[in-house]
């Protein structure tokens, strides 16, 4: 697979900045008795200084592995990793820094806090742990823990045994204690995926909100579109070990490069192109499963045979009448099924036998068996490489869809 | 899951009375509970009730205080229990620095060769206390040991010129060596597991914070594994009190009492009854203390720190360096010192005519005449056989009667299920030695007496299936919870009455840790010496019994060690077809 957007993307060429995290060229394999699996097949990308940078992948697609590898909890075969000039570990001269040494704070998933210790010696254990490096009386330690407390919230907690902290708490009291140290990098390694889903989308914003009063570079790893889109300033998409595309939330959404990026960040409706458009520029004619489709061939790749358009269930446009002729893209359809949802409506139309998935605004009323019409608009059509696994609609990634309303200011 | 009456319950009433109809409900319950009674409590209150008379077990005399009066004066009393103190508490923590030493070794570092290291470690298990007591004596020994003999040679142009020692095996040192060495495997395991337990996310979250190896192994991992290093330790504790191999075979010859052996010793050999009931009363009590201690504080304080463990990641591995291979080096030696040693001399015992002091000689006279011997000698044929029936049905019963009551402990809700639990616990608490004591007063007294079931094998089997009732039922228990309720009301609903559903649904179900029990229990009962040499009698005598006999009455070390090699090579095969048998049986059941 083809990576599109590669901003920055050999960080080692460029002149470091303090605070810049570049990884290039990383590979790993996990070797066993049985097998070789390689985890991380080259993967190379820059974090700018303050950035909420994310990996969403799926679970085995080498993302916490490459989070890992940065932290220095792995060792990766090949590749270099540096912060702001400092060289963490280079597969060429064998130079590695332990991860005690590489003074990073990290959110593990589970937590990982220490139920022998308060609240206030977990936090204050990064300071003890290497007192030379801080340099820091036994007052500065407890101020700063004070204060670190405070930040989350957690301040009328410091003497109680970490563990009888609830789940929520104890996601800040790792927070606080990742940060304390006023590290150049903060890695958080799926930390919300032990939450319930309420808890969830609070812990997402205040997250974020604490990320930018403190301007942290984050590094962020999850499988969860939603948290990837609300909180991050880029997005890094990883399969297999691969990086696929990386791009601002809204770019990944609504211009995914590959059909795998576009069904795991959303639902979203998949056409195979059965034959290439005659011309490579403008607005072309592409032949799919359900007719000619009008798209945009602004990609600096030909359209082929085996690749798909995709167009997201908010997208299509439905009307009883028939739209006014010269618009391009109708296709007269049928509804299906329809689903109330409260939010939204939603429904399956069947098109020349393939089905499209549409969302529309609950007020409209739709019954199974009506007749419809169908605009695809040619702006939200997109042709990505790969080809859809099936027929017409593709319902892959559960969970709630994120509109491009609610990304994060970028 | 209640007991359904409702199909036998409407039939019957008009015309039965109630207790009939209670019975036809509740008769499994009712005959588990009698069955679990009749072979733990009956004897046990027996016991206690007869350290308070005189007299003999056949016939009991006056009621008297005279026992306890005399155990508590008596000076082997005291030195008896300073004793055994001191060799359980050496014994478990000598046992556990090496478990722990290994478990991190194999667990936790980059030793090389660590799946090999885990078979060297896991061997021992095959080898019976009895014959690794008997291997160091024929190592030790002061005269004959062959380290001494070696030692000797060695030390001669240093001046030394005893004909015996240095070491001498026959003292206090000798039984802790013996036993640290070889109680080690089952620590292992658990520490073991209690490193998988522990969220190697803990760890890595203090490297993050900037701390190194050291630090993190003083600040994190030890206070983590603290309870778990206290549970084991006092595991370790409870399971050498009740030890009566290595007291018996290298403590006895030297004087050195232990509780075991000094209810050993009165009951069996001065047939002082009463005084040796006394003995066992205390030595219960001591017993029963210990493990509610370890239930009520030291287990619940260990799963305090039970902590969320996050994705599987491997645990960090320590780089040892330089360090590695002399780190596989230790594991080797303690192989040596477990197996490896103990085997090669029963060995070459056994291939000796009779055993004496080695010298270059001997290796003429080497030969199998010994196994041509055991062979075709008729007691050892009897005596396995004895052994194999006991095994079987011991197993079998201990299994069966444990599957019930792991159905009425779990799944009825019949009054006094938790009763019957803890009843069934209670001989994990009883040492051996207390449990044969009892039976042989119980199944001599007057009461038991004209039914002739003394000096048999069935009174064998039951104090067997007394001693692993225990272990039964909490692993049955365990696996039946794991079974959903519904399966087997979904039988109910389809008409299936208990005794069909319990055949046809649950014991199927259960047929992997059925089959995994009967194994472990039948293995242990085989290699059973302290139930099986107090109750043993010419009419029943077992294949541990003859092999002591050799070794004590006849003192023929060379047939002793032919039995013993036998009785390992065997031990061993059945260990490990019975291990392909379970995994099998797994696999056929997912």
């Amino acid at each position: 697979m083809n990576i599109v957007s590669t901003k920055g993307r050999d960080g080692s060429a460029q002149p470091a900045r303090p605070g810049q995290l570049t990884v290039s060229h990383l590979e790993k394999a996990f070797v066993s008795r049985q097998e070789t699996v390689q985890v991380i097949k080259d993967v190379s990308f820059t974090i700018e200084p303050g950035q909420f940078f994310t990996l969403l992948g799926p679970s085995g697609c080498g993302k916490s592995t490459t989070l890992r590898c940065i932290a220095g909890l792995e060792r990766a075969d090949r590749g270099h990793i540096a912060v702001g000039g400092r060289v963490l570990a280079d597969s060429e001269t064998g130079a590695f820094v332990a991860a005690s040494e590489r003074d990073f704070g990290m959110v593990f998933q589970s937590y990982a806090i220490w139920p022998h210790m308060t609240v206030a010696q977990n936090v204050a254990f990064p300071l003890h742990a290497n007192r030379r490096r801080h340099k820091l009386s036994r007052k500065e330690i407890a101020a700063r823990v004070e204060e670190a407390l405070a930040m989350v919230r957690l301040d009328q907690y410091g003497g109680r045994i970490a563990t009888k902290l609830s789940g929520g708490q104890q996601q800040r009291l790792a927070l606080a204690r990742a940060l304390i140290t006023r590290p150049e990098l903060l890695l958080l390694d799926e930390p919300l995926s032990n939450l319930d889903a309420g808890l969830r989308d609070h812990m997402r914003s205040e997250l974020r909100a604490m990320q930018l009063r403190t301007g942290v570079t984050t590094l962020y790893v999850t499988h969860d579109q939603a948290e990837a889109f609300s909180m991050s300033d880029v997005i890094a998409v990883m399969d297999s070990g691969t990086l696929i595309q990386q791009g601002a939330p809204r770019e990944i959404y609504s211009r995914p490069a590959t059909t795998f990026v576009a069904t795991f960040v959303g639902r979203t409706n998949l056409l195979s192109v059965t034959r290439p458009p005659a011309q490579t520029t403008g607005v072309v004619s592409v032949e799919t499963n359900i007719g000619p489709v009008l798209v945009n061939a602004e990609s600096n790749r030909p359209i082929a045979t085996g690749d798909s358009i995709v167009i997201r269930p908010e997208d299509l446009q439905i009307t009883v009448e028939a739209p006014p002729a010269g618009r391009g893209n109708v296709f007269a359809g049928r509804v299906r099924r329809p689903v109330f949802l409260g939010e939204n409506v939603e429904l399956e139309i069947e098109v020349r036998g393939e089905v499209l998935m549409s969302r529309q605004h609950p007020r409209f009323v739709f019954a199974a068996g009506d007749e419809v019409h169908v605009e695809l608009p040619v702006d939200r059509c997109v042709v990505v490489s790969g080809a859809a696994a099936g027929v017409g609609s593709h319902i892959h990634a559960p969970g709630e869809p994120a509109g491009p309303d609610k990304n994060a200011a970028v | 899951m209640t007991e359904i009456p409702a199909a036998s319950g409407i039939r019957g009433s008009q015309d039965s009375s109630r207790f009939v109809t209670w019975f036809r409900d509740y008769w499994i319950s009712v005959t588990a509970a009698a069955v679990l009674a009749w072979i733990v409590i009956v004897p046990l209150v027996y016991l206690i009730v007869f350290s308070f008379r005189s007299g003999s077990a056949a016939a009991p005399g006056d009621w008297t205080i005279a026992n306890y009066a005399l155990v508590y004066t008596s000076k082997m009393t005291h030195e008896a229990l300073a004793n055994t103190l001191l060799y359980t508490t050496m014994v478990a923590t000598l046992s556990m620095l090496i478990a722990g030493g290994l478990a991190w070794l194999v667990e936790r570092t980059d030793m090389p060769y660590r799946g090999a290291a885990w078979v060297m470690i896991l061997l021992p298990i095959a080898m019976p206390g009895m014959l690794s007591s008997m291997a160091w004596i024929l190592l030790l020994g002061p005269r004959t040991g062959l380290i001494n003999v070696v030692l000797r040679y060695f030390l001669a142009p240093f001046g030394y010129d005893g004909v015996t020692g240095p070491i001498n095996i026959y003292s206090l040192e000798g039984m802790i060596f013996v036993e640290s060495v070889r109680g080690s495997t089952t620590l292992f395991l658990m520490l073991v597991a209690g490193f998988r337990l522990m969220d190697p996310a803990l760890e890595e979250a203090a490297a993050m914070s900037g701390a190194r190896n050291s630090f993190t192994l003083r600040k994190i991992t030890l206070p983590l594994m603290l309870p778990m290093l206290l549970a084991t330790w006092m595991y370790s504790f409870i399971g050498t009190l009740d030890d009566f191999e290595t007291p018996l075979l290298i403590g006895l010859p030297a004087q050195i009492f232990l509780l075991p052996t000094v209810i050993y010793f009165t009951a069996y050999l001065s047939s002082s009854w009463g005084l040796s009931a006394a003995y066992a009363t205390i030595f219960l009590l001591i017993s029963v203390v210990m493990v509610i201690i370890y239930h009520r504080v030291v287990l619940r304080r260990s799963g305090q720190f039970a902590t969320v463990t996050g994705k599987a990641f491997r645990p960090r591995q320590i780089e040892l360096r330089r360090m590695r291979w002399p780190a596989l080096g230790l594991v080797i030696f303690y192989f040596f010192l477990a197996v490896l040693l103990p085997l090669l001399i029963l060995l070459l015992a056994s291939l000796l005519p009779f055993y004496r002091v080695p010298s270059m000689e001997m290796f003429s006279d080497l030969s199998f005449d010994n196994y041509k011997e055991l062979f075709s000698n008729t007691r050892v044929i009897r005596a396995a056989g004895n052994s194999l029936w006991v095994s079987f049905w011991v197993a079998t019963g201990t299994m069966i009667l444990a599957f019930l009551l792991a159905w009425v402990i779990v799944r009825q809700r019949v009054p006094g299920r938790i009763i019957l639990d803890s009843i069934a616990f209670i001989p994990h608490a009883i040492p051996a030695v207390v449990v044969a004591v009892a039976m042989i007063m119980f199944y001599l007294s007057p009461a038991m007496h004209w039914t002739g079931l003394y000096g048999g094998l069935i009174v064998l089997s039951l104090a067997l299936v007394t001693r692993f009732i225990a272990f039964a039922s909490r692993t049955s228990n365990a696996a039946m919870t794991q079974i959903d309720a519904s399966l087997e009301e979904a039988a109910y609903v389809s008409g299936a009455r208990k005794v069909r559903v319990l055949a046809r649904i649950l014991f199927p179900l259960l047929l992997p840790t059925f089959v995994a029990g009967w194994i472990f229990v039948a293995a242990n009962a085989f290699r059973n010496l302290n139930v099986s040499l107090l109750l043993s009698t010419p009419q029943n005598e077992l294949i541990s019994v003859t092999l002591y006999d050799y070794w004590d009455r006849q003192a023929d070390f060379s047939m002793a060690a032919t039995l013993g090699v036998v009785l390992v090579v065997g031990l061993a095969l059945i260990t490990i077809l019975a291990r392909q048998m379970i995994a099998r049986g797994y696999s056929g059941n997912d």
